[in-house]
């Protein structure tokens, strides 16, 4: 009976460590290894949302710098750069808040201010001096407005 | 199970975080901000608003929006809102709610326990008063930490390679400056000193540029706007944006349109003016940062470094005049300073090894992994609760109306928690149903929030609670030994404090502390040590913790010494004891608890308490089985509100207790009178009645029967009627026969001194044979003397209980 002899000098020959391995230990190694990539690409993701979270508020921050520069003397060459900067943000998905002319929401807005007003509803926000605004489902910064009161309810407010 | 996630309680703004493969994390609110701004207010349809919506509404709502309330937990000081009285500690709760319920959201699990942070030099009343409001917001508290400890754990300095480190934690919140210096010692903590100023902050840099706002409305306009409430709350916002903005430009601009009628403010604030204002209160942090140092005994250079801790710490002023202080190198910021105390707390909650039983009347230790106490069952996973619609506060889920405003909660839910999520293995990525503690793949165990290991090669994320890692065997406990921030002591008979444990010992203590104090009296019946948390001298002007009392037996001298020990555990429950050292080893022994009650009504509480309990003791055949029923249940009840600290509750339940006591007490007296007359009858009955004629003895012996008899049919107020007949009839026997009655019982009364009642015992002798041998003349002298040595012993018979003295003195005589 001729016993299958040991190929010797095979450049194939599968290594002594690979043969000694348990196929399962192997497996569960690299699923853990793949396990850390995993989360490392999770954790980057979330740290990349809420970076690109404060770089938005922060080029928020810049419109809200320009509306004011353009409010007090307008330039055509620094309107076209909020223009800009505006279109980039909506790209990413950043969209303003349309507060005007609708009931005070805490959660949207931040009161700011009240006027008196007696043709409009308690609490309608009645002036935008800070826009405010949407990004992926969430407040990306609140507004900031002022709000109508009705005389009546704002005497019973504040009583003097 | 259960998440646990670390608090910053902030007087402006808290924060929380949770540990996250090992690391802490900030858990961002329901509005995506890492700080939830510690408001509440109301909404236009009467709903509760907490956080940045409560300072959104602020203005529209100023009567009902509550700012800074840490400042005054742990005070007596009530709060309207909403039409309704809340205590600090109700306020706290429910923005400890919302920050529960966010965290659940966000985290997708149930998060029922946390670790709370309180500055260090909270006192037991207000640390006790915040554990409190964490409890009421659902929350099992793990443990309360002091925030320097926990900026320091979350700067990882407890984990040095270095032998021993000084750290100086330099916080500077909104409205509270703090410093404290700490020691990190082969991984012990303790805090060496701390010093601070309760009104120094952003806040005060806010009220320079709002000064400067009013100032400019008055020259630019000629308005005062200084008592235009809301005008002012529209300023204190532009400025202290304009304060924030000028910790990163040069420049800030303030747009303020129809700030009032026909007012539309407009300027411009450069740093360096700004600067300019702050500068005083950045010199006096910086003065009481050396007098810190002073105090603690050290010097300068003795600092290893220096933490930055809160939001005005950005300011460059701040941090520049730092540096040039201490240097570049020493100076960390590294992590962000309004977050690094919640990331601390989060730290330790990886920490914490065991829990003790929330429950008072248990205080059972469980192991960290327990969801239900061993010893009495209470939840260790936090308490799911709902919120009353009325006044809002969160109630057990079986309870059919609210504990504190009485609305029925039939219709209230539980707030929605998230779905049970999958968790992703921390080892192999796969995704677990969230049933499995362990990974199906690769048998890791779910991340819950413990330690990574310290160590580079293996950085397992190891169990909460677990004192070395379970992959590699290396050290993850960290010892941690917190300080007391102020001097706990006993109060002396002429009302001075005496410091028992001092100020910055460090806790929990090995061993008591005892110190010998002295009996103020001779035959000193009681001891009563009241013990309080200050440092006053006068005793009643710092805290009240709680009294400790004790019978003296008869005849003491005055000077006895007394030791007196104090021991404090973990979670600062002072164990007294109370030893008399006349060789008798008597000792008393108490625990006290710290509440959140005011010490009045604790003192009354407490009072109560010793009556009933006097009243179940001393007084069994004037109460009936209902009459000891009561007591007994008023004793437990009284008991179980001084544990739980819940003074409202407590306060409506008073009169009822009171009228109980009050009844019992008035049987219970009325059976001591009668009590009194039988025992003069029996003493003139059988003593006295050879002095007298034969038929007053027999009316006296029937009396007495008629007065048993009624009382033998427990008809106490029939015995009373008789007992006072009885008692008339004995008086009108005549002043001699009175008064030997009366020497008679002083000269075999305990209370009488000794020599006193051999005195006694002779002249009532001598007056016998004087009598049997009828000579008036020595009679007479007899009765004379016997009269003098009655009023001599009377000082010792009359005392009534609070006549006595109770004190204790420091000094032998
Ligand atoms: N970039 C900044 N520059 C200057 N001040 C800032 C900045 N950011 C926040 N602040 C101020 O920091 C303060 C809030 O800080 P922080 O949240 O640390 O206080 P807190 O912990 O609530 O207060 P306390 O420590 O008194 O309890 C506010 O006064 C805020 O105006
Ligand atoms: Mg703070
Ligand atoms: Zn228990
Ligand atoms: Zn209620
Ligand atoms: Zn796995
Ligand atoms: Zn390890």
């Amino acid at each position: 009976m001729d016993e299958p002899q040991p190929l010797l000098d095979d450049p194939w020959a599968t290594l002594p460590e690979v043969l000694a391995a348990d196929p399962a230990a192997a497996m569960v190694q690299l699923m853990r290894r793949c396990g850390r990539l995993e989360s490392r690409l999770e954790e980057s993701e979330r740290t990349a949302h809420d970076t690109a979270r404060s770089l938005l508020r922060a080029l928020l921050d810049i419109v809200d710098d320009l509306d004011r520069i353009l409010t007090q003397q307008p330039v055509r060459s620094v309107e076209l750069v909020r223009k800009k900067l505006l279109r980039l943000l909506e790209r990413q998905g950043v969209t303003a808040i349309g507060v005007l002319g609708q009931p005070f929401d805490p959660a949207l807005a931040e009161a700011t201010g009240e006027e008196e007003r007696d043709d409009l509803p308690d609490e309608t926000v009645i002036q935008e001096v800070v826009t405010g605004y949407r990004w992926r489902g969430e407040v990306l910064r609140p507004a900031v407005v002022i709000v109508s009161r009705r005389a009546a309810a704002a005497a019973i407010d504040a009583p003097q | 199970m259960t998440r646990s996630i670390g608090i910053d309680f902030g007087t402006c703004n808290s924060a929380m975080a949770y540990m996250h493969r090992g690391e802490p994390r900030v858990i961002l609110n329901l509005q995506n901000m890492d700080v939830t701004p510690s408001a509440v207010s109301l909404g236009k349809r009467g709903e509760l608003l907490v956080g940045k919506e409560a300072r959104n509404r602020a203005i529209l709502e100023p009567e009902n929006t509550i700012l800074s309330i840490k400042r005054k937990i742990g005070s007596d000081e009530r709060i309207t809102f909403n039409g309704r009285t809340y205590t600090p500690t109700e306020i706290a709760a429910l923005i400890l709610r919302k920050m529960k319920r966010d965290a659940e959201l966000r985290l997708g699990e149930p998060v029922g326990r946390a670790v709370i942070t309180v500055p260090a030099y909270y006192g037991e009343r207000a640390a006790a008063a915040t554990r409190e409001a964490g409890r009421l917001a659902g929350f099992t508290v793990l443990r309360m930490i002091n925030e320097p400890m926990a900026a320091s754990l979350a700067y990882g300095l407890d984990r040095a390679p270095e032998a021993a480190k000084t750290i100086l934690v330099y916080d500077l919140g909104a409205g509270t400056f703090d410093i404290s210096i700490v020691m990190l010692v082969q991984g012990a903590f303790a805090v060496m000193g701390h010093l601070g100023d309760t009104h120094l902050g952003g806040d005060d840099f806010d009220q320079l540029i709002m000064d400067y706002l009013l100032g400019l409305v008055r020259t630019e306009h000629g308005v005062d706007l200084s008592q235009d409430r809301r005008a002012l709350q529209k300023l204190r916002a532009a400025a202290e944006e304009a304060k924030i903005t000028l910790s990163s430009q040069s420049y800030a601009e303030i747009v303020l349109p129809a700030i009032a009628p026909g007012v539309d403010l407009e300027t411009e604030l450069s740093r360096s003016e700004y600067e300019g204002w702050i500068r005083p209160f950045v010199e006096r942090t910086v003065e009481l940062v050396r007098q810190a140092i002073h105090e603690a005994d050290m010097a300068l250079d003795m600092v290893d470094h220096m933490l930055l801790v809160g939001g005005p710490t950005y300011t460059p002023l701040v941090q520049g005049v730092l540096e040039s202080l201490v240097g570049r190198e020493r100076l960390l910021r590294r992590v962000n300073p309004m977050l690094c105390v919640a990331m601390g707390a989060a730290i330790q909650t990886g920490l914490v090894t065991e829990i003790d039983c929330p429950n008072p009347k248990c205080n059972q230790k469980n192991p960290i992994d327990a969801e239900v106490c061993s010893a009495c069952g209470r939840s260790l996973v936090g308490d799911q609760k709902v919120d009353c619609p009325a006044c809002f506060m969160p109630n057990d889920i079986d309870r059919r109306s609210c504990w504190k405003c009485g609305t029925t909660l039939a219709g209230a839910t539980p707030p929605r928690r998230a779905a049970a999520a999958t968790w992703t293995c921390q080892e192999c990525g796969k995704p677990n149903p969230s049933d499995l503690a362990a990974c199906s793949v690769c048998q890791a165990p779910r991340d819950r929030g413990g330690l990574r290991c310290p160590s580079p090669e293996c950085g397992y994320v190891n169990e909460p609670g677990a004192r070395s890692c379970a992959r590699c065997g290396a050290d993850l406990v960290r010892d941690v030994l917190d300080v007391t921030a102020k001097d706990l002591g006993v109060e002396l008979h002429d009302g001075r404090m005496s410091a028992i444990i001092p100020k910055g010992t460090g806790f929990p203590t090995a061993r008591p502390t005892t110190r010998v104090y002295y009996t103020v009296a001779d035959s000193q019946r009681q001891l009563e040590v009241a013990i309080y948390e200050g440092e006053n001298p006068q005793a009643n002007r710092n805290d009240y913790c709680g009294v400790v009392a004790m019978d003296l037996p008869p005849g003491l001298p005055k000077g006895t010494p007394v030791a007196i020990s104090f021991d404090l555990d973990a979670s600062r429950t002072i164990y007294v004891t109370v030893q008399l050292q006349d060789g008798s080893g008597r000792q008393v022994q108490a625990r006290i608890r710290r509440t959140t009650m005011p010490a009045d009504m604790r003192k009354e509480l407490e009072q109560m308490q010793r009556q009933a309990e006097k009243l179940l003791e001393e007084a069994q055949e004037a109460l009936d089985d209902a009459d000891r029923r009561n007591l007994e249940s008023l004793r437990s009840e009284v008991a179980e509100a001084m544990d739980s600290g819940d003074s409202a509750r407590a306060e409506q339940a008073l009169p009822g207790w009171k009228e109980c006591l009050a009844a019992a007490q008035r049987k219970a007296d009325t059976l001591d009178e009668i009590q009194h007359v039988l025992a003069r009858a029996s003493w003139v009955v059988g003593v006295v009645r050879e002095y007298m004629e034969k038929e007053k003895a027999d009316a006296i012996a029937r009396m007495v029967a008629e007065v048993e008899a009624a009382l033998g049919k427990r008809r106490v107020e029939e015995a009373a009627q008789k007992a006072r007949a009885l008692s008339q009839y004995m008086d009108g026997l005549g002043g001699a026969i009175n008064l030997i009655t009366y020497c008679q019982y002083a000269s075999a009364h305990p209370s009488v001194p000794p020599a006193l009642q051999s005195r006694l015992a002779g002249a009532l002798a001598e007056l016998k044979r004087a009598f049997q041998s009828n000579n008036r003349q020595l009679l007479e002298r007899k009765i004379g003397e016997l009269g003098q040595l009655l009023d001599e012993a009377a000082r010792y018979l009359n005392v009534r209980p609070e006549d006595m003295a109770s004190g204790i003195t420091d000094t032998k005589h």
